[in-house]
C-alpha cells in the first residue's frame, strides 16, 4: 500500500485498512504499507515479485506515482475522487486500463439526489453550479434527477469571476443548491462568497464532506476516512478471494454519514430529520432499488 | 544590495506568474489536491453573529427586507420601502422625509431608531433621522431588518417605537464593476457605480453616487447629493476579523416659499462616518466585538431677513439699520453635529439551553447651531455623555419554549439614568408553528434642540414686537424622557421550505410623557407669548392588529403582502391659556385605521419579469399635516436582462405612483405619477 501523505486522514484510513483485513478470519493478508516520499528502488523493484498480489493506493498522488509505473499488477486506487481517477487514467495506456481499479471518495449523483428527497422532501427545484471539470456530468445529473422526480437546474461556468451572477440565478430560481466538487466552482476563496449568498437568500447549501457542514453547508452526504477504509478493507479480501484480480472496477463508498448544521437549520426555520433517520432512511432506500 | 534585492524580487514575481499561468494547464498539481476538497477542514463563515436568529425565536415582531423585495419594489429611496412593513407610514414634504409606525409623529418622526450595519444614524440635534443625508445608497443595501415595537433592551434610548437596522453588501458579494445609469420625469437622475475586489484575506466595495430629485411640482424641494462610501473585511486568521468602512456625503436642495422672510435659497449639508468593528470568535460559541464609529452631520442654511421696527425703538448706532423701518438680519437654521461611539459586546452559549450577549457602550454626542445666534445662542457645543451597560439571556426551558430576557440601564446627561426592560415568551406549539408574547419598556431621550434651544434674536438692545425678548424658539431642561410600555402577542405560521409564511401580531402601546412644542400664553412676557416652547405632558394608547405574509404560488412568482389595523386614543399639550388651563389636541387621526400593502413580482420569461407594489393607506392626519382622506398608490416595474459575452445588464422601466394623483402629508405637495428609466451593467 502506497500513502500520499502522512496527515491526519491518510493515518486513520491507513490504521482502519490494517484493522479490517486483520479482522477478517477467512483469509490471511499481509499487508505492507510505504509513504510516497520513502519510496526507493527496492521496493519499486519489488512491487512486480510475487510477493504482492495487490497494489493499493491512498490518496491521489500515490495513484498517478504508481500508474507511471511500468508494472503488470492489479492496482486499487482508494481515497481519490473520481475526476482524480479519471485524470490519470488518461495518460494510462489502454492496454493497461483493466489493471486499475479504484474506491472513490465522492458519493454517487443518486445519493446526493437521495439525501435532497429525503432530508428535503418539499423541495422539488434543485439548483447545480459546474465548472470546466464538471460539465461533462450535465446530461447524468439531468437523467438521473429525472428517476427521482426532482427538477434539475444547472449552470457551468468557465471561470471563476462568473461565479457570483450565476449563482445568483440559480438561487433566484430553486429552493437548495447542490454543490459538486469543481476547483473552479468551490475553493477556498469563492466558499464564502457561495455561503454567504446562498444564506442571504435563504437557500440551504447541500456539501459534500463535513467541513463544508461545519462552514455553513445545511447538510452533506459523505464517507470518513475510516468508512472508506471498511470498504474498501472489505473488497480487497473478495479480491484477493476470487479470480477475477485484472478486472478493472470502479466503486462508489457503501458506507457513508450524514451530517447536518443544526443551528444554520434553525436560523433558516427548517425542521429536519435526525442525521441517523437520514441516513438509514437512504440506506433503506439504497437497498431497496 | 538594494538592487540585486530587486532584481531577485523581480525574477520572483516573473516566475510565479509563469506557474500562475501555466498551472491551470498543469493537470499535475490539480490532481494532487483533489481529494484536499473532501478531508481538509475550512473556516467556519456562517458564524454565530452573521446567522440570524431563527424567526421562530426572535423576542419581537420582526419584519425583513430583502434585496429580492427591494428590487421588485423598484423603489430608488429607502424610506419608501418601509411602506412594505406593517403599520409604518412614510411622508415627505418641504425636503423632509418622515417615517413613523403606528403614526403618532410630526414630519420629524423622533421615536424611530436607524442603523446602518449597526452604527446609529438616530441625530442627536433635532432626533429622528435625516433620510436624505444618508451616506449609502440603495444599492449598497443588502437587506433591512425591521423591528416593529420598542428594543430599548437591544438599542438603548430612542429605539423606542421600532428600530430599522440596514445591512449594507459584504464586499464578497459585491465584486468586479456595477454600474446603473438612470433617469425620468421630475429631474429624477441618478448615477451609480461600484468596484469590488479581493484577495485571499481582504476584500472591499468602493461605490460611488450622484443623484437629483425635484420631487413635488411646483414646489421649491428640489435636492441634489453626491455620496461616496467603502467597505472592506479583513480576515487575518480564521477567528479574528476587522469589518472597517467609511463615507462621505454631500449636496444641496431648494429651501424656502420666496416670502420676506422665508427667501428661496440653497441649503448645503455635508455627513461624513467611520467606523470599524473588530470580531474575535473565540470559539465556537464564543464571540467578542468590539464597535468604533463617527459620525459627523452639518446643515448650512443661512438668509437674510427683514424685520420692520417701529420707528419709536430705533437707535442709531449700533445696529445700523437701514434708514426708515427695516433691519436686514441674519438669520441661520444651520449646525452640526458630532458623534464618537464605542461599544463593546461579548456572546456565549453556555449551554444548549442557556446563551447571553452582553456588553457596554460609550457616547459622545457634540452639537451645535454653529453660529452664536443660531440654535443654542452660544458659539460652544452642546454635549451629551451616555453610558449604557446591557445584558440579553435565551434560555431553552425545554425544546418547545424559549424564554428571552434582558435589560438595559442607560445613563445620560439629559435624562440622567433608564432602565429599559424586555421579556419574550416564545412558545413552539408545533413544527412550523409558533406564539409568542413580548412585554417591553423603552425610552426616548429629549433631543439636543428640545433639551437646550435658545434661539434668541439679539439686535443690540432692540425688541422686536413679534418676538418677545426676540425670542424664536426655546428648550426646556426639565422635560421628563418619554416612556413605551409595549405588549404583543404574535402567531408565526413557516412553511420554509416553499418559504411561506404568516405573521400575525395583536399589539398595545402606551406611551407616557409626550413632549410637544406649545403656546404658552401665561408668559408675562410683552405679546405674551413664546413660540414654540416644550412641554412634557402628552400620552398615547394604541392598539390593534397587523400581519405579514409571504406566498410563492410557484417557482417563478413571489407575493408579499401586509395589512395593519390601529386605534389610537390620546393627545399632547397644545397650549397654555392665560389663566393657566392646559389645552390638548386630540391625537386619534394620527394613525391610519387600516395599511395595506402588495408586492407581486413574476417572471415572464427567463430574463423578462414584472413587479408591482400596491399600497393602501387611509386617512390620517400627521401632526402639522393635512387629513389625507386616504390614499391608494401603485408602483410598477418591468426589467429586462441582457447578456453581451462576459457583459451583464438590465433595462428596467419604472412608473412610480401609476394611479392618481394624492398626497399624505400636505395637500399643497401632491405626488403624481413619475416614469423612470433605468440601465444597469456589471462587468
Amino acid at each position: 500500500m502506497v500513502v500520499s501523505k502522512s496527515s491526519k486522514p491518510y493515518q486513520i484510513f491507513r490504521e482502519q485498512l490494517k484493522k479490517t483485513l486483520a479482522n477478517d478470519s477467512s483469509i490471511d493478508i499481509s499487508i505492507d504499507v510505504i509513504m510516497i516520499d520513502e519510496l526507493n528502488q527496492v521496493f519499486l523493484d519489488d512491487v512486480d515479485s510475487d510477493s504482492y498480489k495487490l497494489l493499493v493506493t491512498v490518496g491521489s498522488k500515490a495513484a498517478k506515482k504508481m500508474s507511471q509505473l511500468d508494472s503488470k499488477k492489479a492496482v486499487l486506487n482508494t481515497l481519490l475522487p473520481k475526476r482524480s481517477y479519471q485524470l490519470i487514467i488518461k495518460e494510462v495506456d489502454n492496454k493497461n486500463l483493466q489493471r486499475y481499479s479504484a474506491v472513490f471518495i465522492d458519493q454517487p449523483l443518486s445519493r446526493k439526489l437521495d439525501l435532497i428527497r429525503i432530508a428535503l422532501p418539499d423541495i422539488k427545484n434543485v439548483g447545480v453550479i459546474l465548472g470546466p471539470s464538471t460539465a461533462s456530468r450535465k446530461k447524468e445529473l439531468s437523467d438521473i434527477a429525472l428517476k427521482k422526480n426532482i427538477r434539475i437546474e444547472s449552470k457551468t461556468i468557465n471561470k471563476t469571476g462568473e461565479l457570483l451572477s450565476t449563482l445568483n440565478d440559480v438561487l433566484d430560481d430553486n429552493e437548495v443548491l447542490l454543490t459538486i466538487a469543481d476547483p473552479v466552482v468551490i475553493n477556498r476563496s469563492t466558499l464564502q462568497s457561495l455561503f454567504m449568498t446562498s444564506y442571504m437568500k435563504r437557500i440551504p447549501v447541500v456539501g459534500y464532506s463535513r467541513a463544508y457542514v461545519r462552514a455553513g453547508a445545511l447538510i452533506a452526504v459523505y464517507s470518513t476516512p475510516k468508512q472508506l477504509a471498511q470498504y474498501t478493507g472489505e473488497l480487497i479480501v473478495d479480491m484477493l478471494k476470487g479470480s477475477k484480480m485484472a478486472a478493472r472496477k470502479l466503486y462508489y463508498p457503501k458506507y457513508f454519514s450524514v451530517s447536518i448544521n443544526e443551528r444554520v437549520a434553525r436560523s433558516l426555520g427548517l425542521f429536519l430529520k435526525s442525521e441517523s433517520k437520514i441516513q438509514s432512511d437512504m440506506q433503506l432506500k439504497e437497498g431497496g432499488s | 544590495m538594494s538592487k540585486k534585492f530587486n532584481c531577485s524580487c523581480l525574477v520572483r514575481i516573473l516566475t510565479y506568474m509563469i506557474i500562475l499561468t501555466t498551472s491551470q494547464n498543469n493537470y499535475a498539481d490539480e490532481i494532487d489536491n483533489l481529494e484536499d476538497e473532501f478531508l481538509s477542514d475550512v473556516p467556519v463563515i456562517l458564524t454565530g453573529s452573521r446567522l440570524e436568529q431563527p424567526r421562530s425565536e426572535v423576542p419581537a415582531s420582526q419584519t425583513v427586507l430583502t434585496s429580492e423585495m427591494i428590487e421588485a419594489s423598484g423603489t430608488r429611496d429607502i424610506p419608501s420601502l418601509f411602506r412594505l412593513v406593517p403599520g409604518f407610514q412614510v411622508a415627505r414634504v418641504n425636503g423632509v422625509t418622515a417615517v413613523t409606525y403606528h403614526g403618532n409623529s410630526d414630519i420629524y418622526s423622533k421615536r424611530l431608531q436607524v442603523l446602518i450595519d449597526g452604527r446609529s444614524v438616530y441625530t442627536p440635534l433635532f432626533g429622528g433621522v435625516d433620510w436624505s443625508d444618508l451616506p449609502i445608497s440603495i444599492d449598497d443595501v443588502e437587506r433591512i431588518e425591521v423591528v416593529r415595537g420598542p428594543n430599548g433592551v437591544a438599542y438603548g434610548a430612542n429605539s423606542f417605537i421600532g428600530v430599522i437596522n440596514i445591512i449594507t453588501i459584504p464586499p464578497d458579494l459585491a465584486q468586479g464593476n456595477k454600474l446603473i445609469v438612470e433617469g425620468g420625469k421630475q429631474g429624477t437622475g441618478r448615477m451609480y457605480y461600484r468596484y469590488g475586489n479581493k484577495d485571499r484575506k481582504l476584500s472591499y466595495r468602493l461605490s460611488v453616487e450622484a443623484k437629483k430629485n425635484d420631487y413635488y411640482r411646483g414646489v421649491a424641494d428640489d435636492e441634489r447629493r453626491q455620496k461616496i462610501n467603502i467597505r472592506g473585511i479583513y480576515n487575518p486568521d480564521t477567528v479574528n476579523t476587522l469589518d472597517f468602512s467609511a463615507g462621505y456625503i454631500t449636496g444641496d436642495n431648494s429651501k424656502g416659499d420666496g416670502r420676506v422672510n422665508d427667501p428661496f435659497r440653497r441649503e448645503d449639508i455635508t455627513s461624513y462616518y467611520q467606523q470599524l468593528v473588530w470580531t474575535r470568535q473565540v470559539s465556537n460559541i464564543e464571540e467578542v466585538k468590539l464597535n468604533f464609529s463617527y459620525n459627523y452631520h452639518r446643515v448650512n442654511d443661512v438668509w437674510d431677513a427683514f424685520f420692520p421696527i417701529p420707528a419709536n425703538l430705533l437707535i442709531t448706532p449700533p445696529p445700523a439699520p437701514i434708514p426708515g423701518i427695516i433691519v436686514p438680519y441674519q438669520l441661520s437654521l444651520s449646525g452640526f453635529e458630532k458623534r464618537y461611539n464605542f461599544e463593546y459586546q461579548h456572546t456565549k452559549r453556555f449551554s444548549k439551553q442557556f446563551r447571553a450577549v452582553w456588553g457596554a457602550e460609550v457616547r459622545l454626542d457634540q452639537v451645535s447651531g454653529i453660529y452664536d445666534f443660531g440654535y443654542f445662542n452660544t458659539a460652544d457645543t452642546i454635549d451629551n455623555h451616555l453610558y449604557r451597560v446591557f445584558a440579553n439571556t435565551e434560555w431553552v426551558a425545554n425544546k418547545d419554549l424559549n424564554v428571552n430576557g434582558g435589560l438595559l440601564i442607560e445613563k445620560n446627561d439629559i435624562t440622567n439614568t433608564n432602565f429599559s426592560p424586555r421579556l419574550a415568551l416564545n412558545y413552539h406549539l408545533k413544527p412550523g408553528h409558533t406564539f409568542r408574547s413580548v412585554a417591553s419598556i423603552a425610552y426616548r431621550t429629549p433631543s439636543a434642540f428640545e433639551d437646550r434651544a435658545n434661539g434668541v434674536i439679539d439686535l443690540g438692545g432692540i425688541v422686536l414686537p413679534p418676538f418677545d425678548q426676540n425670542i424664536l424658539f426655546r428648550g426646556n431642561q426639565n422635560l421628563k424622557p418619554e416612556k413605551m410600555t409595549s405588549y404583543e402577542l404574535g402567531y408565526l405560521f413557516e412553511m420554509p421550505e416553499s418559504r411561506s409564511s404568516i405573521d400575525v401580531k395583536l399589539f398595545y402601546e402606551r406611551i407616557r410623557d409626550i413632549i410637544s412644542d406649545f403656546e404658552d400664553k401665561t408668559a408675562t412676557d410683552a405679546d405674551n407669548e413664546i413660540d414654540p416652547a416644550y412641554i412634557t405632558g402628552g400620552k398615547t394608547d394604541t392598539w390593534g392588529i397587523e400581519a405579514q405574509a409571504e406566498y410563492r404560488p410557484g417557482r417563478k412568482t413571489r407575493l408579499w403582502v401586509t395589512y395593519s389595523y390601529a386605534q389610537l386614543k390620546g393627545q399632547y399639550i397644545e397650549k397654555r391659556l392665560v389663566n393657566g388651563t392646559f389645552v390638548s389636541r386630540n391625537l386619534s387621526g394620527s394613525v391610519p385605521r387600516h395599511t395595506v400593502s402588495f408586492l407581486v413580482s413574476h417572471k415572464l420569461e427567463q430574463d423578462l419579469s414584472v413587479s408591482a407594489g400596491y399600497y393602501n393607506v387611509s386617512s390620517m392626519k400627521w401632526v402639522g399635516g393635512d387629513e389625507t382622506g386616504g390614499y391608494n398608490t401603485m408602483d410598477v416595474r418591468i426589467s429586462k436582462r441582457i447578456k453581451a459575452g462576459s457583459l451583464k445588464g438590465r433595462y428596467e422601466v419604472i412608473i412610480k405612483d401609476a394611479l392618481k394623483s394624492y398626497f399624505d402629508f400636505d395637500r399643497a405637495y401632491k405626488k403624481e405619477p413619475v416614469v423612470l428609466v433605468s440601465v444597469s451593467m456589471e462587468f
